[in-house]
């Protein structure tokens, strides 16, 4: 059982080394999800979940409580894994964007789906979309932000978005015969 | 970026669903590097923390050295000119003053003689000299003051001119005086007497003090790994430190082992007594705790034991059992960065001699002396769970010496804040005199460092 975050903050602030070992045990796994959905290999991704929890430790004295502390600590991996990847980064505009405009509800196709497979689904796109389907499918930042945050225009990280969503579409059907389009037309 | 995420398309929204509810180990080696990266933080920290130290303490010494310096060599004059009334009476010729000319002249007056005046002082009348006496004044730090005159003047007019320069001598009190006419120099030695009076006052009132301070400084302990042992810093060697796999075989050997430089945090009470006008006596007892990081690099050998046994049958003897017996012996080794925290305490007895330059309401005292160090204990904790925490208490099997002693110097700055109280900073350095480890321990250490203290002082009689 795990001390509450308030305690834990506090502890890190005195530079405890138990309770930043706490905390560390506390979020790392989840976090670990994280790294692994932005990096291409695993060592890549424990690079960047080690260059993270050592910022958040350095920079624990910062945390305001303005946001949760799972929330602020993921913002940290974010950043730290788009640090590393924006050396590779190089961001051309796709022509297609209609895929975007994809609604439908229907049950989730993909919770079916071993977790492990989905993750390398992930990890193979190209860098830039990987990126990019991260940071708007998953964390939820507008493509307006995500052109801030990447020095990108809005209408690229759009088009790379697309571009994503296409490849993992394909992806899936291909492994697991699973047509996520049609069953979203279809309703099943 | 919202803690909700785009929830527009359930395209993003299973995606989001699926990695939401993920959670995966990572590898041991990405806490490890964590930790042994805040491990170095600290001690980059601590280097930096103790290089103000130094640096700061580096400053107030030569700050008081340079300030006090001249004021000693000053003052080593006044055996000369203390001209004792003895001295005057037997030989009244003026002693050699060797150091005259490196006095600083404090003001120099020439008096125009008004010859219509006669004043009586010193039991004589006479009348002043037509000529202009250029009377100088010597001022001689705190002390005996010369006053000569290369003018013409005999001696009472001199005297007369020195009396008449009233603001000067109502302070003074006149001890004795040389004339000599077969030198163009006339002197005159006067004590300045309010301040002797004071002085005098000063030092039946101002006996005794005590006093509360505390400080801090960099603790550097010279650490040498003198052999590569079974354990880090020798302590790590209690049974509850490792827990062995009763399948392994091996031995763990340290070795690239260093002690960084720290921090010493200290809170004690002092007590001290003058035995001269400038020489006094300080004790007290000092609580302290010093903070640094052992890092080390430790091989450990696993050897593993497989064997392979025929059956039974097979054996005539045990002989033939034994040879029967394939055994193999697999060998690993495996290294791992070890970051140990040490707190050492101490408690200590300091006993200093200090020589006061300047007592005013700023003080400055040179001090120096030795203090006796008691160790009480270490308590070594590392961030693994394979490293508990552990207390090395003083004792026969503890590699650190219970008693051991240093050096320490330091300038003591103080400032009378009101009544009786001073507040005092003292810049200070010590050095051990001997290692706080003992002869037999497989490494070495011997603390040294600049440090800061802080506090206040009451002086009972002032």
């Amino acid at each position: 059982m795990y001390q509450s975050d308030d305690v834990l903050i506090e502890g890190c602030k005195d530079r405890d080394r138990h309770m930043q070992e706490e905390l560390y045990q506390k979020y790392s796994k989840s976090m670990y999800v994280v790294a692994l959905r932005y990096s291409r290999m695993q060592q890549e991704a424990e690079d960047i979940l080690q260059e993270a929890f050592v910022k958040v430790f350095q920079s624990v004295d910062r945390f305001r409580g303005e946001s949760s502390l799972p929330y602020w600590i993921k913002r940290i991996v974010i950043n730290t894994a788009l640090n590393h990847q924006r050396s590779k980064l190089y961001l051309y505009p796709m022509v297609d964007v209609d895929e975007l405009r994809n609604q439908g509800k229907e049950s989730n196709v993909l919770s079916d789906l071993e977790y492990a497979e989905l993750l390398k689904m992930v990890q193979s796109l190209p860098d830039g979309c990987r990126i990019i389907f991260n940071l708007y499918a998953i964390e939820g930042f507008k493509h307006q932000e995500i052109g801030t945050m990447l020095e990108i225009s809005e209408g690229t990280s759009k088009s790379q978005y697309a571009r994503a969503k296409s490849l993992l579409q394909k992806k899936v059907l291909n492994r697991y015969g699973v047509d996520y389009d049609r069953r979203r037309e279809y309703g099943g | 970026m919202t803690e909700g995420g785009n929830m527009g398309d359930n395209f993003e929204k299973n995606w989001k669903e699926v990695f939401s509810k993920m959670s995966e180990e990572p590898n041991l080696k990405v806490w490890e590097g964590v930790d042994r990266t805040l491990a170095n933080t600290e001690v980059v920290y601590y280097r930096k923390k103790a290089h103000v130290y130094k640096w700061a303490a580096i400053i107030a010494i030569l700050f008081a050295v340079t300030i006090s310096v001249p004021g000693y060599f000053t003052s080593e004059t006044d055996g000369q000119l203390a001209l004792s009334k003895e001295e005057t009476a037997v030989n009244k010729s003026i002693p050699v003053l060797t150091k005259t000319e490196v006095l600083p002249i404090s003001r120099s007056v020439q008096i125009i003689d008004r010859t219509s005046e006669e004043i009586e002082n010193f039991g004589a009348v006479q009348k002043r000299s037509v000529e202009p006496i250029l009377l100088q004044k010597k001022s001689l730090v705190g002390d005996e003051i010369l006053i000569s005159s290369t003018g013409n003047g005999n001696r009472n007019s001199i005297l007369i001119a020195f009396i008449e320069e009233s603001s000067f001598a109502k302070k003074q009190q006149i001890l004795d005086y040389s004339y000599n006419t077969d030198v163009s120099e006339k002197r005159i030695y006067a004590k300045p007497n309010a301040y002797n009076l004071l002085r005098k006052q000063d030092f039946t009132k101002k006996a005794l003090w005590a006093g509360v301070g505390f400080g801090s400084s960099a603790f550097d302990p010279s650490y040498q790994l003198i052999q590569p042992g079974e354990v880090v810093t020798s302590v790590l060697s209690a049974p509850s430190s490792f827990q062995n796999d009763t399948d392994v075989i091996g031995q763990q050997i340290s070795f690239n082992e260093d002690q960084s430089q720290g921090v010493n945090y200290q809170l004690g009470f002092n007590f001290g007594m003058e035995i001269t006008t400038r020489i006094s006596l300080e004790g007290g007892f000092t609580y302290a705790e010093a903070q640094l990081t052992t890092q080390a690099q430790q091989i450990t050998e696993n050897r593993l034991l497989a064997r392979s046994i025929s059956q039974p049958q097979d054996f005539n003897s045990q002989t033939d059992q034994d040879f029967a017996s394939a055994r193999e012996d697999i060998v690993e080794y495996t290294s791992t960065d070890i970051s140990l925290r040490n707190n050492f305490q101490f408690a200590s007895i300091p006993l200093r001699a200090g020589i006061e330059i300047l007592d005013r309401r700023f003080s400055v005292r040179v001090n120096a002396g030795l203090t006796t160090n008691f160790y009480l204990g270490n308590t070594v904790s590392g961030d693994q769970d394979a490293f508990p925490t552990l207390d090395v208490n003083p004792g026969e099997e503890s590699p650190y010496r219970t008693v051991s002693f240093s050096g320490v110097t330091g300038v003591s700055l103080g400032y009378n804040l009101f009544d009786r109280f001073d507040l005092m900073v003292e810049p200070n350095y010590a050095h051990a005199l001997q290692p706080l480890t003992k002869g037999e321990s497989n490494f070495n250490a011997a603390p040294s460092g600049f440090g800061m203290i802080a506090g206040l002082r009451y002086r009972f009689n002032r």
